[in-house]
């Protein structure tokens, strides 16, 4: 049987194999699009749409704990999702990540995947 | 607008894994550019020194002006992040370059991030180097970079008074306003304290070593400016709105390759080292490259030169049908 972390509403997101390091990949969960993040070994995940314009943060670069939006290159913190200076200002919603067998797992309440964008 | 609603999603030119590959950046080779730069200045303020009161003079101030207006590139470069891997060392560089260039660092990053979001759509792009109908008064006025010594010091001077003009304040979020207006109080604030000084010691030195070689020096990177996008289709196609042109090994050293602008449009997050190698994967799907700085001055000024009568014209039948006609000339700013 796979083991899953303790507690509800956790999706799996993919094999951690298949994360490089400064890897970043998108998961859709409701109507919610999810970033899930490799740094330096750790997993993290945030909202995947910018915060300032429409753009895939999953398409964007990841240095060191830091995504770079790919239209404008507004950055943000990938642990706490703060927006780090123009062009963004607002920071993006950040979800529990935990990686059990090798799987990566992201919590995601039905409420924040029915109210998410993507 | 949303990225994936664009005419052309430029991503799919170059996969995921190449992306990653061609987005790293590189602090030494940023470093090795900037020192470089800084240095070739260094050499002109020496020539400059060296000719003073003779008729080469003239020629090391043109020389040094070049070189000091193509700051515009690291200036750029760091606007976009991209000039170094580490952040705070992006950031100083592009405060450092934007006071010698004079650009307002926070104000330009937001406006070039709208250029790149509205490349070449007439009212909403900020940057558009001269939107048609252009005359030849509008085509020698960018060239010269004229208008900029009278409007960039009354832009900064509103921000120092914590205002913004209105066609600004639609891609400025207000929550940022503050930070602008700042920025423009310490760089007025440094801007006086060099005057202040020069005037006590009854120098010329700013004006000889650094403004009046800056006018002297504007063509030649205002020349790029046009070429990057001018003669382009009007319209959202970064296959069709921006142009790549090709160059020589100092002028692409100056320019930080920016003379690979479509490739530049089509990944803006890969540092500007990366460009000639996406110009070799995907260049036969851009639009083509113009032969040379000449070559692409000549076809604009052959294809998009009216006269003054058919500019009136042109504009009138655009207003007739609703059109948005930009005669704004912000780019001048930059």
């Amino acid at each position: 049987m796979t083991n899953v972390p303790a507690g509800e509403h956790w999706h799996l997101a993919g094999k951690a194999s298949d994360f490089e390091d400064e890897d970043v990949e998108q998961m859709i969960v409701g109507n919610l699009a999810v970033a899930i993040y490799r740094v330096e070994g750790a997993f993290y995940a945030t909202q995947d749409v910018c915060t300032h314009e429409h753009a895939y943060l999953s398409d964007g670069v990841v240095v060191d704990c830091v995504v770079e939006c790919p239209f404008h290159q507004g950055r943000f913190d990938i642990k706490s999702g703060k927006a780090l200076g123009a062009p963004v200002i607002h920071a993006l919603k950040t979800f529990p990540v935990e990686v059990v067998d090798g799987r990566i797992y992201v919590r995601v309440t039905p409420e924040e995947a029915a109210e998410g964008s993507s | 607008m949303k990225r994936q609603e664009m005419v052309f999603d430029p991503f799919q030119l170059i996969d995921k894994k190449e992306r990653k590959r061609l987005t790293r950046r590189s602090d030494a080779i940023g470093l090795t550019y900037l020192v470089g730069h800084f240095l070739a200045i260094g050499a002109g303020a020496l020539a400059i020194y060296l000719t003073y009161g003779t008729f080469w003079m003239v020629l090391a101030m043109w020389a040094h002006g070049t070189v000091l207006a193509c700051l515009f590139a690291p200036m750029h470069e760091c606007s976009h992040g991209t000039a170094f891997r580490t952040r705070w060392l992006n950031e100083t560089a592009y405060w450092l370059v934007s006071v010698v260039y004079i650009s307002q660092p926070t104000w330009y990053r937001y406006r070039h991030a709208v250029h790149h979001t509205y490349t070449q759509i007439q009212g909403k792009d900020p940057a558009m180097v001269l939107p048609g109908p252009t005359t030849w008064q509008h085509y020698f006025e960018q060239l010269l970079g004229w208008r900029f010594w009278t409007t960039f010091p009354v832009v900064i001077t509103k921000h120092a008074l914590g205002r913004m003009r209105p066609q600004d304040s639609w891609y400025v979020p207000k929550a940022d306003l503050p930070r602008i207006y700042l920025e423009a109080r310490i760089m007025l604030a440094i801007y006086g304290l060099i005057a202040a000084t020069a005037i006590y010691f009854g120098s010329w030195a700013p004006l000889v070593y650094w403004i009046l070689p800056r006018m002297m020096g504007e063509p030649l990177q205002r020349a790029w400016r046009i070429a990057e996008h001018k003669g382009c289709e009007e319209g959202p196609d970064v296959r069709t709105n921006t142009r790549s042109t090709h160059a020589s090994f100092l002028m692409r050293a100056l320019c930080w390759n920016m003379p690979y602008h479509s490739e530049h449009h089509v990944l803006p997050q890969a540092p500007f080292f990366a460009l000639p190698e996406i110009n070799r994967m995907i260049a036969s799907e851009l639009k083509p490259m113009g032969a040379s700085l000449l070559a692409v001055d000549r076809e604009v000024r052959r294809g998009s030169i009216v006269s003054r009568e058919e500019a009136a014209r042109i504009i009138d039948e655009r207003k007739k049908n609703n059109e948005v006609v930009d005669k704004s000339w912000l780019c001048r700013l930059d």
